[in-house]
């Protein structure tokens, strides 16, 4: 504009002031110390072969790329890695996050006994400790349990013929609170007048979802995608409670994996190596997320 | 097409407080009705349940001799127009126009044309793209309109749809709406607080107040022969002078004494039934309580007052005067040259007296309709300034601006 010149600094323009670094300093130091320094030191000991127990743990030494070729031909690590995205894609993405949807939209439109009801169930599984779940389900899937006598095959143990599946299912059954709890809310804080229009104007249930609700729904869709999936990331207790990564290592998920090369076998630098992929993958798929949001706001 | 609809007793209770109470009131097939009352009389909840948007406590509501109660507003074929807005925030102003008639599976190219026309005659052709929060205000409540307009359906509500646009684009919007109204005659129920729009637009005015119907007439037989205090005060502004009087009435003439004077009931006014002998309240217009030397020969009363305060509006002005130990409002000519603490002589013709029951508030005179015009410019200059364009777009042919091709409509 031509007025810009004559009219001095803008006054209107994010300023920079000093002083406020010295606010800052404490803050500063405690993330460099508590947060950041041990983020950069176990991607230092990620590329070390420092070990738990032995001569290694103590002189050990930068190993390069070393851990990365070794996982690259680990048979074990590989099969963990698939097993972890479709845990955290299957489990927590397409299972917690839509059934938690459809108990949210459900529930919103259910009589207030049934709310009261389904939703405190629901959320009980959600508060139960994890070690219970581990225990109600593992004994629902045994041979003899509830659900091979719901299914008619009394012999048949679930959690060694299906063993993912049975633990996404518990994990599911668990978590599945949370997502509803997120979008009850969302849905909760809808403009209703909006959504009173878009009925007045000849929208069926289905259009209104698809083109008002759904899309205003969206940031909480996103957020809640991106917890579960850092929750489900690192998921351990349950599965391991379950089945210790077994039968074989059916159920060997990356954390498990980890715990067993670090605190099983002992290879310190090896299992920080496979948590740093566990990062990788989790911050893949946060920028999916985020990206997804962005596209269309 | 023209649909006709009906509240037969109807209720909406909310909790412990009755929002609308037995309501009866018929909507005639394309008529545009106004309904005006003060805020939370209970209009929007009025139009709500008509929306089918809130469920009738007690009570029928039919359109077109339908019986929709439980009929979801999906299915009931009216477009409403939502004090609030309620546009769809995630969508731009193309998309939110084109909404309803995409739900109801026009093609494309018909949605193109439509919410062209219609962008056209509202003035929104270069904002399609933006959305809702990078709108103004007024630009919002167009698109709100607007969303309506676009369709052709059995009943329009319209809650308050030009109260955020400046004094000329309302002009513009009410003569706009008229047209259209002249145009398609869709059924139409519009709440206001513009006593302008609601003198000018409706065919009918219907007066609402804590709930309760108070009177629906056309506007002039409203101003006229108000039915109670209610509508009498509410209707109008400057609002009407209401002083104590006293009847009295032997052998079949009645006279009122108000305001230190006294004198016979006009001609052609006669009083109801109920009225009885004793104390009345007496209503006078502002604009019938006239300057002496502006007051024409039918002022055959002279009251005795002191200026209080004037106030200029440009065309006149607004005297309030001390008269018998009553304030009075009443339409000077401009530049009378009236001061405060002058005494001044107020004319009044006996014939536009209002009398109204001292305990009930209810009229206890019926006066015959005077000319429409006259209500009308008294009324339209009383309110604003507005330009004279207000007056009579109710009785001008429609020049089909939004002409659009209602033909191909989908139904
Ligand atoms: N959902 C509700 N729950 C409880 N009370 C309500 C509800 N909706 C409206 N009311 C009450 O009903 C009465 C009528 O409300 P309504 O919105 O119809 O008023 P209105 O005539 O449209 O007023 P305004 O001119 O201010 O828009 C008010 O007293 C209001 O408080
Ligand atoms: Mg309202």
């Amino acid at each position: 504009m031509a007025v810009a010149g004559t009219l001095g600094p803008r006054l209107d323009r994010e300023r920079f002031q000093w002083s406020s670094l010295l606010m800052l300093a404490p803050g500063s130091v405690l993330l460099l110390v508590l947060f950041l320094g041990p983020v950069l030191y176990a991607l230092y000991i990620g590329f070390t072969n420092l070990a738990l127990v032995g001569s290694r743990s103590r002189d050990y030494s930068f190993t390069g790329l070393e851990n990365v070729t070794r996982m690259l031909g680990d048979y074990v690590f590989i099969k963990s890695s698939w097993l972890t995205i479709l845990f955290v894609v299957g489990s927590a993405i397409v299972g917690q996050s839509v059934l938690g949807m459809l108990l949210a939209i459900l529930l919103r439109n259910a009589v207030v006994p049934i709310r009261a009801v389904v939703g405190s169930v629901v959320i009980v599984a959600w508060v139960l400790p994890e070690i219970t779940v581990a225990l109600i389900w593992y004994a629902f899937s045994q041979a003899g349990g509830t659900l091979s006598i719901l299914l008619g095959h009394t012999s048949s143990n679930y959690l060694v013929l299906v063993p993912m599946l049975i633990v996404s299912l518990a994990n599911l059954w668990r978590n599945v609170a949370f997502s509803m709890l997120v979008f009850s809310a969302g849905l909760r804080n809808l403009p209703s007048e909006v959504l009173e229009a878009a009925e007045v104007e000849g929208a069926s249930v289905f259009r209104r979802y698809r083109l008002v609700i759904l899309p205003l729904l969206r940031p909480t869709i996103v957020t809640n995608l991106l917890l579960v999936t850092i929750l489900n990331l690192s998921e351990f207790t349950l599965i391991y409670a379950m089945t210790q990564g077994g039968p074989g290592i059916e159920t060997t998920t990356l954390p498990i994996y980890v715990y067993q090369e670090a605190f099983v076998f002992h290879q310190l630098g090896y299992g920080t190596a496979i948590s740093l992929v566990l990062v990788l993958i989790g911050a893949f798929f946060s920028l999916l997320f985020v990206r997804a949001s962005r596209s269309q706001v | 097409m023209l649909s006709e609809v009906r509240f037969e007793g109807v209720h909406k209770i909310f909790g412990t407080e009755t929002a609308v109470e037995d309501l009866n009131l018929t909507v005639n097939a394309g008529e545009f009705l106004v309904l005006v009352g003060p805020s939370g009389c209970g209009k929007t909840t009025t139009l709500r349940m008509l929306a089918g948007l809130e469920r009738p406590s007690y009570g029928r509501i039919l359109i077109g001799d339908k019986l929709v109660n439980n009929v979801s507003p999906r299915f009931r074929d009216v477009a409403m127009v939502f004090q609030s807005y309620a546009l769809y925030p995630h969508m731009n102003v193309y998309d939110n126009l084109a909404f309803g008639m995409r739900a109801r599976g026009a093609s494309n190219d018909l949605v193109a044309q439509r919410v062209r026309e219609t962008a056209e005659v509202l003035g929104l052709g270069h904002l399609l793209q933006r959305r809702p929060s990078q709108l103004s205000g007024g630009q919002r409540q167009r698109v709100a309109l607007g969303r309506a307009l676009i369709r052709q359906p059995q009943v329009f509500l319209m809650d308050e749809p030009l109260s955020n646009l400046d004094a000329g684009l309302r002009v513009q919007m009410r003569a706009e709406l008229s047209r259209l109204h002249q145009r398609f005659r869709v059924t139409t129920v519009y709440v206001t607080h513009d006593q302008v729009e609601a003198m000018t637009m409706g065919d009918r005015i219907a007066v609402l107040n804590a709930g309760r119907l108070q009177q629906v007439d056309a506007p002039e037989t409203l101003y006229d022969n108000p039915a109670n205090m209610f509508v009498a005060g509410f209707i109008g502004s400057p609002r009407m002078n209401f002083v104590p009087g006293r009847l009295a009435s032997s052998e079949g003439k009645a006279s009122v004494s108000f305001l230190g004077i006294t004198t016979p009931l006009g001609t052609g006014a006669r009083l109801t039934a109920g009225a009885a002998s004793g104390d009345v309240t007496v209503g006078i217009r502002p604009e019938d309580l006239m300057w002496r030397p502006a007051a024409g020969p039918d002022c055959t009363l002279t009251l005795h007052a002191e200026v209080d305060v004037v106030e200029p509006m440009g065309h006149e002005a607004y005297v309030t005067a001390l008269c018998a130990g009553e304030t009075v409002t009443s339409r000077f000519p401009p530049r009378s040259g009236v001061r405060t603490q002058e005494s001044v002589e107020l004319a009044l013709n006996p014939a536009r007296l209002h009398l109204f029951d001292a305990q009930s508030g209810i009229t206890i005179l019926q006066r015959p309709v005077a000319a429409a015009a006259e209500t009308l410019r008294s009324v339209g200059e009383a309110r604003t300034n507005e330009p004279a364009e207000g007056r009579s777009e109710r009785h001008r042919q429609p020049e089909a601006p939004l002409a659009p091709s209602r033909s191909e409509e989908i139904s």
